[in-house]
């Protein structure tokens, strides 16, 4: 947790320090808004950093994301990924693996005004994950440490969560590849549960117990 | 400019949020329920206070220390096992130098499962409890039951006849 958190804030000033740089020409947003006319435009990227972390955590996880650009500033975007992981920890061994999905909308806070691709931007997403949960390991407090454990069979569940998204878009060498980084504070809904017990583990939303959670993805996109 | 103070002031903020929230590793709700134990005079019936008393429990092959020559006691929580065992070896004794004086109680039931939360996990609940025949009348010379099931530490579930 504490390495991700990490992450987090140095993906966050870097881009934040990437852009206090730049001059940024004064432009008639209201002016743009009537002249916009929407062209298909879509970006696909991949989170790379997570698909480099494969080889060295429990977790595995492949996350992509694909925005349009429908007004000025309004992006639509999904995200659609896969993981793999456990919680194995106070007495807890259980892991999952399962799809998520996620739609929402990003609004770029202060976009390039040569590249409107490029900039900071702040949304929300909706996100459900459909799962297999294995639970090997759930312990019962036993006096003086002695616990003991109950497990239980393989089953299907699924959760749902609201997601924020903060991020930033930058240009790659004046081509169509661009890199986003992206911190995503994300609160849990609903989940449904097995045995009514509360799932350690969810695909695309993180482990243990918390309903919040934040999350990150630092992707290399390329825009068609 | 101002969106990126506006993001230096939320990511820290959203950092300590998650950084309070709660452990997974604390039971703050309770697990399964010990086993509230008062005494009695034998003679005339009436609840009594130990000078001492001292109470192990037999879980598996270890002994496990409930009191250890505790002073003017009324009552004693004692675990039950979380084992599936259905049952719980109590030792008793009112000397605790003693070698011969131990009173050994068997406390059968049946246990149920309830999940607690993510820091306790599962509990144990225990219903029809019965005693077996004490071996070694001395120093306990029987066993009262007041209530069959434990499922708080509210209600005393026996009476020790001292």
């Amino acid at each position: 947790m504490k390495l991700r958190l990490f992450y987090t804030l140095i993906f966050s000033l870097f881009i934040s320090l990437s852009f206090a740089q730049e001059k940024k020409k004064i432009s008639s947003d209201t002016l743009a808004a009537k002249k916009w006319k929407y062209k298909p435009n879509v970006m696909i990227g991949v989170d790379v950093l997570h698909l480099g972390l494969m080889a060295f955590t429990d977790q595995k996880l492949f996350q992509a994301f694909a925005t349009s650009r429908i007004q000025p500033r309004l992006h639509l975007v999904a995200d659609v990924g896969y993981e793999k992981n456990k919680y194995d920890k106070n007495g807890y061994d259980v892991s999952a693996k399962g799809l998520f999905v996620k739609a929402g909308t990003l609004y770029m806070l202060s976009p390039d005004p040569e590249n409107k691709q490029n900039g900071f931007y702040a949304g929300g997403k909706v996100a459900a994950a459909f799962y297999q949960q294995e639970m090997r390991s759930i312990p019962t407090r036993g006096y003086q440490g002695h616990d003991s454990y109950a497990s239980f069979p393989t089953s299907s569940q699924s959760a749902y969560w609201l997601e924020g998204a903060i991020g930033g878009r930058v240009e790659l060498f004046h081509s169509n590849f661009y890199i986003d980084a992206q911190v995503q504070p994300k609160y849990m809904i609903y989940t449904t549960k097995q045995e009514n017990i509360t799932p350690m583990v969810i695909p695309g939303f993180g482990t243990d117990a918390n309903k919040f959670k934040l999350g990150f993805m630092w992707s290399v996109a390329y825009l068609f | 400019m101002k969106y990126i103070k506006f993001i230096f002031c939320f990511v820290p903020l959203l950092l300590a949020v998650v950084a309070c929230n709660q452990e997974d590793d604390i039971c703050t709700e309770g697990g399964s329920p010990k086993m509230k134990v008062k005494f009695k005079r034998a003679a005339d019936g009436k609840l009594a206070r130990m000078d001492s008393l001292t109470v192990r429990i037999l879980w598996g092959t270890d002994t496990l220390m409930v009191a250890n020559n505790s002073k003017a006691v009324d009552s004693v929580m004692i675990p039950l096992k979380v084992t599936g065992d259905g049952f719980t070896d109590i030792l008793v004794q009112t000397n605790p130098k003693s070698k011969t004086d131990i009173s050994k109680i068997k406390v059968k039931y049946t246990e149920s499962s309830e999940y607690v939360s993510p820091g306790c996990g599962i509990r144990k609940l225990y219903d029809n409890l019965t005693v077996s025949p004490i071996e070694g009348l001395n120093p306990v010379k029987s066993v009262d039951i007041n209530s069959n099931q434990i499922h708080n530490e509210v209600k005393t579930v026996l009476y020790f006849n001292f």
